[in-house]
């Protein structure tokens, strides 16, 4: 029977393009995505693992009730089909390997204090007391001012065009880095003929040196980088001294420097780590300048309320006899602005009857 | 006639204050030998809300405690609104436009001038103060204005006129008509925008204290005795009343006490912020304004025995009535007019259903034109007070040698 094909789960894009490195190259891309896929879908599975094998080593358990059943051919798969090659990837990939380490160490919470807590003050307490720190993934305080979004979109910009440049994955940018908005502000952009490519333009190398360090700071101690390739070519792009400026190239001011698909999400994860500003994705899908990703951070979000929403307009805030509530003035509120509510208050006590229904 | 220097009041009362007492601190405070709960460290923030002046109360080493210094007093214990709750209320700032008060009268004054002693009995938060100056500015006011343009007027008509002006049942309708509305029951949550006292029990007797049921000083209670005209010049206030209010502030004012005590104390406010001539056009606009015929306030007795005595004194010829006119004389309505001469001249006409009453009437009318004389052009005490060219020239007002007694 010929095997019905499957459609693809959302979540296998995402685990196709992390790749499978530890497969050997003969075998085809269709056979090692799909081996891959399988694999680590077992890390988002809740189902418990099973160990009886691929299901062809199953189908065979159950139709010769042995495990030393005869024929070796994959069942799965017709006679006219070729035959899938047995990849062994339950042991050399990663996700696996952790929840086999972890089923010895697991024990099933018999009550409700012994599941683990995220959030709330014991587990801030627990995690203070085990000294372990929070990585957030963004401040908690967002910015406010015009000049430091302004700042935080530059200093992005000339950190993820660098890291472009060098050929440095985007991972390296780590929250606390040294602060370049001194050198941010010296460098030029400029864009070629096509206007995708932009180009970062260094005063001196000098400049380029203490950006690139300081864009990749973990890069030269060489311990929480994996890929060993990262550093060579960061060394390689600080040696290189920087470009005489092409002629053909056109110098951009850097809110016309515009967001190329490649390095936009990079741009904007970069300055949502600055800034504490989260952008939702319609905003995002609106900014192909950096002009207007700077124009959509400065948007306030929309209040929630409607006092909220008059206070901003500045045409009935300045009237000093309108006043405005975050709430409904109910009728126990106009008793107390003319004083009669405590009266009643003390009359409905003094005959020990309820204040309020409540 | 000798000024009376009234720029001098506002200050004696602002520098009767002691500058000295003003606490740092709130546990430094004395406690008040009255069982009632004061705020005396806005003693400081009272002095402010009267200065008319832009400069610093206190040096920076007596600046008041920080917020966080102080405990937090639950607004429901305070007796009145404080001070701070007077920017944030929307009924002070519509009437402070709504009377188009000048900018320079804050409205912590507006709020003050709207708590009345009853509600708080400290002097420093109520309008007592206020309204003392309120009052005299407005019985000085009103009165220059009567016996400037109606010199003649009698003693009797002037007071009912003064009271006509700024009377107490006047202020309270001029506090109606200026849409002011009294709080229920005085409080620190109340609204500082609303008139605040302390309504007197229902069922209180007011009549006695509103006839004048007083004691004086020597202890004889004048409530029985019939007051004459030279008593009430000496003893009375600017309506010739010698009582005072009969009823103790903390059981309670009525709603009129509390509208005429708030009306004279925004006048005293106005003048203490804003000078003499803000307050002469206050004045003008919310009072003088109000359309009096003085006419119907004359009551006469005996008229054309006073027109005679009048004649006398005045060297004219005796009054002579003549019938000017008639009709009907033997109907059931017959209508006579007559007209009362003195000599060639026609100093009054009436017109009645008899002889004899239009004969009255003619008197009547005679006599109101006499002492309703009014001179054509008039300078006003007030209106020459100023340095330099902000006061007129004086010109002495006519003094008439009074009413003829009879």
């Amino acid at each position: 029977m010929r095997r019905l094909p499957r459609f693809q789960q959302s979540i296998d894009l995402l685990l196709e393009s992390t790749g499978y490195p530890h497969a050997p190259s003969t075998i085809c891309r269709t056979c090692r995505l799909r081996a891959a896929s399988q694999a680590r879908r077992a890390a988002f599975s809740t189902s418990a693992p099973r160990n009886e094998g691929s299901l062809a080593n199953r189908l065979k358990n159950r139709l010769f009730k042995k495990k030393d059943a005869p024929g070796t051919g994959n069942l799965a798969y017709g006679v006219t089909q070729p035959q899938a090659p047995e990849v062994e990837v339950e042991d050399s990939v990663p996700g696996e390997e952790a929840p086999r380490e972890y089923a010895n160490q697991y024990e099933p919470a018999s009550k409700w204090d012994n599941l683990e807590w995220v959030g709330g003050k014991k587990s801030k307490k627990d995690r203070t007391d085990t000294r372990e720190e929070i990585q957030w993934f963004m401040p908690r305080t967002k910015a406010t001012k015009p000049n430091d979004i302004a700042a935080a979109v530059r200093r992005a910009l000339v950190e993820v065009l660098a890291l472009q440049e060098a050929g440095i994955g985007f991972e390296a940018l780590r929250l606390p880095t040294v602060s370049i908005d001194d050198l941010a502000a010296d460098v030029q952009y400029q864009v070629s003929g096509t206007g995708q490519d932009v180009r970062l333009r260094y005063p001196n190398d000098e400049v380029k040196s203490e950006i690139l360090e300081s864009v990749v700071l973990s890069v030269p101690q060489a311990a929480e980088v994996d890929d060993a390739a990262s550093f060579l070519q960061f060394q390689r792009a600080s040696a290189v001294v920087h470009e005489p400026a092409v002629a053909s190239r056109k110098t951009l001011l850097w809110k016309e420097v515009p967001l190329d698909p490649a390095n936009k999400f990079a741009i904007i994860k970069r300055v949502m780590q600055l800034t504490g500003i989260r952008l939702a994705d319609p905003k995002i899908q609106r900014c192909d300048t950096a002009g207007k990703l700077f124009h959509e951070l400065l948007q306030r979000p929309q209040p929630t309320k409607l006092a909220d929403a008059l206070k901003i307009d500045n045409e009935l805030t300045s009237l000093n006899n309108v006043t405005f509530s975050s709430r409904r003035v109910g009728p126990i509120d106009k008793e107390r602005q003319v004083g009669r509510w405590k009266v009643i208050e003390r009359e409905l006590e003094s005959r020990g009857l309820p204040v309020t229904m409540s | 006639m000798k000024r009376a220097r009234i720029e001098r009041w506002g200050s004696q009362l602002l520098q009767s204050r002691p500058q000295g007492t003003r606490p740092q601190c709130l546990y430094q405070q004395p406690q008040h030998p009255q069982p009632h709960n004061h705020r005396p460290q806005w003693h400081w923030q009272a002095v402010r809300a009267q200065s008319t002046t832009s400069t610093p109360l206190s040096s920076p080493s007596r600046r008041p405690p920080p917020a966080s210094h102080a405990p937090r007093i639950p607004r429901e214990s305070l007796p009145s609104p404080p001070l701070s709750a007077a920017r944030s209320s929307a009924k002070l700032s519509a009437l402070h436009a709504r009377l188009s008060l000048p900018s320079r009268l804050p409205l912590e004054t507006l709020a003050r001038a709207l708590i009345d002693p009853s509600a708080d009995p400290n002097p420093d938060l109520n309008n007592a103060s206020l309204a003392l100056l309120g009052q005299d500015l407005l019985g000085y006011y009103t009165a220059e204005h009567l016996l400037a343009h109606y010199p003649r007027l009698p003693q009797t008509v002037l007071y009912a006129a003064q009271y006509a002006y700024v009377g107490g049942k006047t202020l309270a309708a001029v506090t109606r008509e200026w849409g002011v509305e009294a709080a229920a029951e005085p409080g620190g949550e109340v609204d500082p925008g609303l008139l605040q006292f302390k309504r007197v029990k229902p069922g209180t007797d007011i009549s006695g204290a509103a006839a004048g049921e007083t004691i004086g000083p020597d202890g004889v209670n004048r409530s029985q005795w019939r007051l004459g005209m030279g008593m009430r010049n000496v003893s009375g206030d600017e309506f010739g009343d010698i009582n005072a209010s009969g009823l103790d502030a903390a059981a309670g004012v009525t709603l009129e006490d509390a509208s005429k005590t708030f009306v004279r104390a925004l006048v005293g406010a106005v003048y203490l912020h804003c000078g003499q001539l803000s307050t002469k056009r206050f004045y003008a606009s919310h009072f003088l304004s109000r359309q009096l015929d003085l006419s119907t306030l004359f009551a006469f007795r005996t008229p054309t025995r006073d027109l005679s005595r009048l004649c006398a004194r005045e060297g004219f010829e005796a009054p002579v009535a003549r019938l000017l006119s008639e009709t009907g004389r033997l109907s059931r309505h017959p209508v006579f007019v007559v007209g009362v001469y003195s000599g060639p001249d026609k100093l009054g006409e009436g017109a009645g259903a008899s002889l004899d009453e239009a004969r009255t009437r003619a008197a009547a009318a005679a006599l109101k034109s006499w002492y309703l004389y009014s001179p054509e052009e008039v300078t006003v005490p007030s209106e020459a007070e100023g340095k330099g060219d902000q006061g007129k020239r004086w010109v002495p007002c006519m003094v008439d040698c009074g009413e003829v007694i009879a």
